[in-house]
């Protein structure tokens, strides 16, 4: 292969990447645009110490939710909430959930993750903060969505 | 208690979380013996696949963490569902994924 094919070559490899990228992902906001336009979000809550876990176990566990919500309806939705604690170095992942693809309830305009959590093993204060993201399908065509942050990092009496 | 109490959920969301986070505490105190001895096994690494009545499951345990991932409508690939942190600690690991064998099994159960 000569000189100017290979570069031809890694020339179209490299805009092939860069426009999946454009269609799969959506625009700075949040908000997915197709025509007609379609808009999503996703909202991450601050981790937070979960009473249900708490009534219900009798145990303390640090727990965040979130909620992809689009003005079409989702499918096939895959919400994936991580949650992070802060300490020496980088933060460190310590618990992640996804919603199941093909379950009823990942259908819809608004799509929940309620059950991602980690189960606390003292009440050592740290630091955490949840980031969700999605996959879903809207009009026929899949979606990938940015990672989106919760507002705050939030000291909790919880050593994991 | 919370910093940000669970108001982001509606009533109904409320109550599926009684109903979920209270099978998972049934699940792992009726099935404790059996599943003690999966994560006996498979605390040095390793997976498991789980049969149960409404799919496929696999349990996948690492140094990092244990993660668990039910098998997709193609049924040939597996979609992780979650993953937990484990430590180094052999009796943390093996609680940790005797929770975590509890969890799976209670979303199966209640259709999460």
């Amino acid at each position: 292969m000569g000189k100017s094919l290979r570069t031809l070559t890694a020339s179209i490899s490299l805009i092939s990447v860069v426009c999946m990228s454009y269609s799969f992902l959506p625009d700075v906001a949040g908000a997915v645009v197709t025509p007609p336009k379609t808009k999503c979000f996703i909202e991450v809550q601050n981790a937070h110490i979960s009473t249900s876990i708490l009534e219900q176990q009798g145990r303390l566990a640090v727990k965040v939710n979130a909620t992809s919500r689009c003005n079409a309806p989702q499918s096939n939705v895959i919400l994936t909430v991580k949650i992070f604690k802060e300490g020496l170095g980088t933060a460190h992942l310590v618990a992640q959930r996804s919603t199941r693809a093909n379950n009823p309830k990942s259908q819809g305009l608004v799509v929940k993750n309620q059950f991602t959590f980690a189960y606390c093993k003292n009440t050592t204060r740290s630091k955490y903060y949840g980031v969700a993201s999605a996959r879903a399908t809207i009009r026929g065509k899949a979606y990938t969505t940015a990672p989106v942050w919760s507002e705050k990092t939030l000291e909790l009496n919880c050593g994991t | 208690m919370s910093e940000i109490p669970d108001d982001f959920l509606s009533e109904e969301d409320l109550a599926w979380e009684r109903t979920y986070f209270s099978l998972m505490m049934e699940l792992k105190r009726r099935n404790s013996s059996r599943y003690e001895d999966l994560a006996g096994r498979l605390s040095v690494g390793g997976e498991e696949i789980l049969e149960l009545s409404t799919g496929t499951y696999k349990i996948s345990v690492d140094n990092n963490g244990c993660g668990y991932s039910c098998r997709e409508a193609d049924g040939k690939n597996f979609q992780r569902l979650g993953w937990v942190k484990l430590t180094e600690d052999p009796a943390e690991r093996i609680n940790a994924i005797t929770e975590a064998l509890a969890e799976c099994e209670a979303r199966a159960q209640i259709g999460a």
